[in-house]
């Protein structure tokens, strides 16, 4: 495995979006009787974070790191999903509308046989 | 999941080399920017419900959609602000799929920028985001070092992203390198260091402050925070020291005043006890009093009670003693004695004086004393002397016995020893109106009481009202005997007051009817005075008619009343027929009406003797023909009344009326009111009959002026003097009633009278008649008799007249025409009957003759002056030719005469000079030719201004070969003797310009300019000197006519240069014609 690196514009990003995400995610961490809301913020910076790493990863020059250059989206995805389940828990949880947002998606789709 | 799964395969087969397009996961990208518009969509909807769960149900119902995104901008609460941030950060994150899409039309740079720090942004905006809108509390140490953050981190990656853009050589590597280190060097700082610096400058000194208001809030109002620092917080510090100073202050103030008030509250409590001891003293003594006035009440209660019981009227001595009892027993249960008694003294006698019990009570186990017959008449002797003589001196008298019976020992043994010992009484004297009646007596069985003052006076009073009542029964029985002896007064004139009232009550019925029956009449007499008003009215008679009949149907009760006029010529026909009739019956038919007398014989012959007809009963009629009875039957007539209205000794018209339903009685009053309407009627008819030969008079009378004018208007019209007076001969005879008439004017010549016109003359008469001979008799008839003769019979006409009178007439009537005193002809009216001539036609006649002698006098008139008109308007033709054309061709003999000369001298240019001249005079003759020849044609004839302009150029200027016009403003409506005055003044004008101007060109305009009438006259003609006066008839004249208009008329000229003249007239001046 070629482990000699080369350093793309596209990993600084990476980098600042590891420490934003990262300084979020250890923040939310630490904080004590999280909401259920919060907690979903937490896995999306978790994904954000995997996701930033995937970047860097992917750009990084190696020939291995482009392994992961769907990781990035797919992460990002993941965190998306957290962050639906952040928006019927804020600010508290609303398990009524939840039902109704993914009636409304899924009625999105009923033209798919 | 799927992606998940998918990446994962992709790293699987990537590491392991398995075959497979390693780009395909290009299009893998377009699912994130899908997820984000999706988290996009999940967070603004979850704004607007979150922001409609803070409106009311009702306004939730009134939200349309365009509401939806009102609420979406301006969020309702908190958390749909936050809600609403979140998605503005994920719509961050989407710029790097509009960098995708627009990135053919910006610079790579920038697209390249933006693409790399979409999601970057996206994720900073995220963290910020979270900081605000936390669920969890958030410290301000955290937020700081949070903005911080995102601040250093985002400003050192676009500025690597910026310095790597744009400078393509440099070492990526290198650079990103250095730039990772400063962001994690960065990072680290903020994170470590900042949270230590903030600490020190602002959450130490925010703690503090915090700590002093808590101890603050817990009382302890003597804390100063200390001030490090000189800035905001600072700041607050101070203020904060300051007010917890200033409540310190407030505290102790607040102490002070608490200490002086609870010295106050001291002071005020000893007071109250003071108050409190002297209310219950007075609280005792109020209760005393209210113990009295308790037992004061209970006295006056029983004082009432005796009172409400006393005054009930007893009318015999049993109901007296029960009374008596009942007041006796209020009193007796309110002292609470054992005995209460009523006793009254009598003169007996056998035994004198005595006392005898009237009424008592008694308490319970007492025994009574009243069906003791022993105790109702006891000697007064028995009783104590003190106890007599005090009572009849009006004292009472009593107390417990053993004090009072001191000195009568053995009675009283003898009242104490009874079954019920008395031990203490009380007696009240009672007076009547002759003395000393008797006494009330209480007696107590039970106790040796002493009575005190309010005990005796209660029954002191009560003995007083038992004695007025006493006396009031004796008054009553007094008054009740009276009341007996009034009753049978009473009844005995109420029996005489009876009689008299049905005899009033019958005179008052009569009355009532009499009334009655005024009014009745009273309402006749009214609805007759409005019938009488109605008729008297000059217009819409019928109408009125009809209407009077219906107020007569009404207070008359009747089924049908009719108003038949006949015919003036038959009787039997009718010419009028007017009724009123009640809806149930219908109306007469038109045939019935007109053939009724035809068909009622007899009724018809009594109404032409003016006889009233009243038929009550029709099937009883007694009639002559049957036919009258079927007549009436068939139509359903039951009763029938008929009036005649005969003016003149003719049967004019019929009132009458059917089925009539009013009372016996009633049917004389009808008829009366019948036969004065009916009289009414006839004044009616007599006044149309009179209307009607007034108008027939009057237009007979018309017809007489109209014939007046028609002749009046002949003797205008310039005719042969036979043809002017046949026609009137015709209004002679109708208007004269003659049957022949004559016209002779006298013909001075001949000395005879010429027959001129003729009517109705025999034709062997009229030889006789045409030329008849004025011997002396006619002429001094004519000349000096009556203007008239009327002659009835014709042998009495004089001789003179004699051939005038023939002999197939009866009447005959001649009267001279003439002037004055100048006789000019006669005439003659005839008549076959021997129907003489009235006064009236006499006169009228002679009028006709007076008008007939103006009209053959202005006949000789119009033929002398059309005479001497010819006469004045050949000398001025003269006049006109002798100046003007005589001098003309005298002028050219003179120039043939010099052009001969000319001739024989062979003198060339002198005869070309002479023909000229020739040719100018000849055509300046023929000139006053055609304006001699215009004005011959022109008199007489009247035209607008217009055709007689027009008729002017075309006879004489386009003659002439001058060219002419003229126009007139399309506005401009002028008076026929204005377009007169002007077309004689522009025709004088033009006169002008053809003798003297020798134009060819002529303009003439009317037009209407600033309130002004201009007539306008240009010629293009040698024109002349204006300032020289030409002594012609022709201009002065102008200006005259100009003047009379109210107008001023302008000449301008100069020679060569042809002749303007300008007339303006003020149209005041032509409105105050119009107006004259």
């Amino acid at each position: 495995m070629n482990l000699e690196i080369d350093l793309g514009i596209f990993d600084l990003v990476g980098v600042i979006m590891l420490v934003l995400a990262g300084t979020s995610f250890i923040y939310l961490l630490q904080v004590k009787n999280k909401s259920s809301a919060s907690r979903m913020l937490l896995w999306l910076f978790l994904c954000v974070v995997l996701s930033s790493i995937a970047t860097i990863l992917t750009n990084s020059g190696t020939t291995w790191g482009w392994a992961f250059a769907p990781s990035q989206d797919a992460l990002l995805i993941l965190g998306g999903f957290f962050l639906v389940r952040f928006a019927y828990s804020y600010p508290e949880s609303d398990q009524l509308g939840r039902r109704v947002g993914l009636q409304h998606f899924f009625s999105y789709f009923r033209w798919l046989p | 999941m799927a992606a998940l799964t998918y990446a994962v395969s992709f790293a699987i087969r990537y590491f392991a080399n398995l075959p497979g397009d390693l780009d395909e996961h290009q299009a893998f990208y377009l699912l994130t920017p899908i997820a984000i518009l999706i988290m996009i969509i999940v967070f603004f909807r979850r704004s607007i419900h979150t922001s409609d769960q803070s409106r009311s149900s009702r306004e939730s119902d009134a939200r349309a959609g365009g509401a939806s995104f009102k609420v979406l901008i301006k969020p309702l609460n908190r958390s749909a602000v936050a809600l609403r941030s979140y998605g503005l950060s994920l719509a961050i994150g989407l710029i790097p799929v509009l960098v995708v899409v627009v990135k053919a039309i910006i610079p790579a740079v920038t697209a390249s920028f933006l693409f790399n720090f979409g999601a970057v942004m996206a994720i900073a905006a995220m963290m910020l985001t979270y900081l605000n809108h936390a669920s969890e509390p958030v410290t301000i140490s955290a937020k700081l070092i949070g903005i911080s953050l995102v601040s250093v981190v985002l400003i050192l990656g676009f500025a690597g992203v910026w310095i790597y853009h744009a400078n393509p050589g440099l070492d990526e590597h290198k650079l990103v390198s250095q730039l990772i280190l400063l962001v994690l060097l960065s990072s680290l700082l903020i994170i470590l260091i900042f949270p230590l610096f903030f600490r020190t400058a602002l959450l130490d000194p925010l703690e503090q402050l915090s700590g002093g208001v808590k101890q603050a809030n817990e009382g302890n109002l003597d804390i100063q925070v200390p001030v490090q620092y000189d800035d905001e917080i600072g700041f607050l510090t101070r203020s904060f020291n300051r007010m917890v100073s200033t409540l310190n202050e407030a505290r102790l103030e607040l102490k002070n005043q608490a200490s002086v008030l609870e010295q106050a509250v001291d002071e005020r409590t000893t007071e109250l006890f003071q108050k409190t001891e002297q209310l219950e003293k007075e609280n005792a003594d109020r209760q005393n009093a209210e113990a009295r006035l308790n037992l004061q009440l209970l006295y006056q209660q029983a004082l009432a009670g005796c009172s409400q019981a006393l005054l009930v009227t007893a009318d015999n001595e049993s109901n007296q003693q029960g009374v008596l009892n009942q007041a006796l027993e209020y009193l007796r249960s309110v002292v609470q004695v054992s005995w209460a008694y009523v006793i009254r003294t009598f003169d007996d006698p056998e035994m004198g004086i005595c006392a005898g019990i009237l009424a008592e009570v008694t308490a319970e186990r007492i025994f009574p004393h009243i069906d003791n017959p022993a105790n109702q008449s006891v000697p007064l002797s028995r009783f104590p002397s003190e106890m007599v003589k005090s009572l009849a001196n009006g004292r009472p008298y009593g107390g417990p016995s053993r004090q009072v019976l001191a000195s009568s020992q053995r009675m009283l043994e003898d009242f104490l020893n009874q079954k019920n010992p008395l031990l203490s009484f009380i007696c009240f004297p009672i007076f009547d109106q002759d003395g000393w009646w008797g006494f009330v007596g209480f007696d107590d069985c039970v106790t040796e009481r002493e009575w005190d003052e309010m005990e005796i006076s209660i029954l002191r009073t009560a003995s007083e009202m038992i004695g007025s009542t006493l006396q009031r029964w004796g008054t009553e029985t007094q008054l009740r005997e009276t009341l007996d002896h009034l009753e049978m007064r009473v009844e005995e004139r109420t029996a005489a007051l009876s009689q008299s009232n049905i005899n009033l009550n019958e005179e008052i019925s009569q009355r009532q009817n009499a009334q009655k029956d005024l009014e009745s009449r009273l309402h006749i007499e009214e609805i007759l005075a409005a019938v009488s008003a109605r008729l008297l009215e000059p217009t819409k008679i019928k109408a009125n008619i009809a209407a009077s009949l219906e107020d007569l149907a009404k207070i008359m009760d009747t089924g049908r009343i009719f108003l038949a006029v006949f015919d003036s010529q038959s009787n039997n026909q009718v010419r009028e027929y007017i009724e009123w009739h009640r809806s149930e019956l219908l109306p007469v038919p038109e045939d019935a009406l007109h053939s009724s007398m035809a068909y009622l014989p007899m009724l018809r012959d009594r109404l032409l003797e003016g006889k009233t007809i009243y038929i009550d009963d029709t099937s009883q009629f007694q009639s002559n023909l049957e036919i009258e009875l079927q007549f009436l039957q068939e139509r359903n007539v039951q009763s029938l009344v008929l009036l005649p209205i005969v003016i003149d000794h003719k049967l004019q018209a019929m009132l009458g009326c059917s089925n009539l339903q009013a009372s016996a009685d009633a049917i004389q009053g009808n008829l009366h009111t019948l036969e004065l309407v009916a009289s009414m009627l006839k004044s009616l008819l007599q006044r149309e009959n009179l209307i009607e030969t007034l108008e027939k008079q009057v237009a007979e009378r018309t017809r007489q002026l109209t014939t007046f004018l028609d002749m009046a208007m002949l003797s205008d019209q310039a005719q042969d003097l036979a043809d002017l007076l046949q026609p009137t001969l015709l209004s002679v005879t109708q208007i004269a009633s003659c049957d022949a008439a004559a016209i002779h004017i006298i013909n001075t010549e001949q000395s005879c009278l010429e027959l001129i016109a003729q009517r109705g003359i025999p034709l062997k008469f009229i030889e006789s008649l045409s030329d008849v001979e004025i011997d002396s008799g006619l002429s001094e008839w004519l000349a000096y008799a009556d203007p008239y003769e009327v002659f009835d019979d014709l042998d009495s006409s004089p001789n003179f007249l004699e051939p005038f009178c023939l002999p197939v007439f009866g009447a005959f009537f001649v009267n001279r025409l003439g002037t004055g005193s100048k006789a000019l002809g006669l005439l003659s009216c005839y008549r076959v009957e021997d129907h003489p001539f009235s006064p009236f036609q006499a006169t009228l006649l002679n009028s006709l003759g007076e008008l007939l002698g103006i009209i053959v006098e202005n006949h000789r008139l119009r033929i002398e002056a059309g005479e001497l008109a010819a006469v004045e308007e050949r000398q001025r033709l003269a006049r006109e030719i002798h100046d003007a054309v005589s001098q003309s061709v005298y002028s050219l003999s003179l120039f043939a005469r010099s052009a001969s000369d000319a001739f024989d001298d062979q003198d060339q240019v002198k005869l070309i000079a002479t023909l000229q001249d020739i040719e100018n005079t000849a055509l300046g003759a023929m000139r006053e030719m055609r304006l001699l020849l215009y004005q011959l044609r022109e008199a007489g004839q009247e035209e607008d201004i217009t055709t007689a302009l027009s008729a002017r150029f075309e006879q004489v200027e386009k003659r002439l070969g001058i060219q002419s016009t003229f126009e007139i403003g399309p506005d401009i409506f002028l008076p026929a003797h204005i377009q007169h005055e002007l077309q004689r003044i522009i025709i004088e004008a033009l006169n002008n310009v053809v003798k003297h101007a020798s134009a060819s060109r002529v303009d003439v305009l009317i037009s209407c300019l600033d309130e002004n009438l201009t007539v306008s006259i240009w010629d293009d003609g040698i024109g002349f000197d204006s300032d020289v006066r030409f002594p012609g008839m022709g201009l002065m004249n102008m200006q005259t006519r100009a003047g009379s208009l109210g107008g001023d008329l302008d000449i301008t000229s100069k020679s060569g240069q042809g002749t303007r003249m300008s007339l303006k007239v003020p149209m005041a001046c032509l409105d105050s014609e119009k107006g004259d």
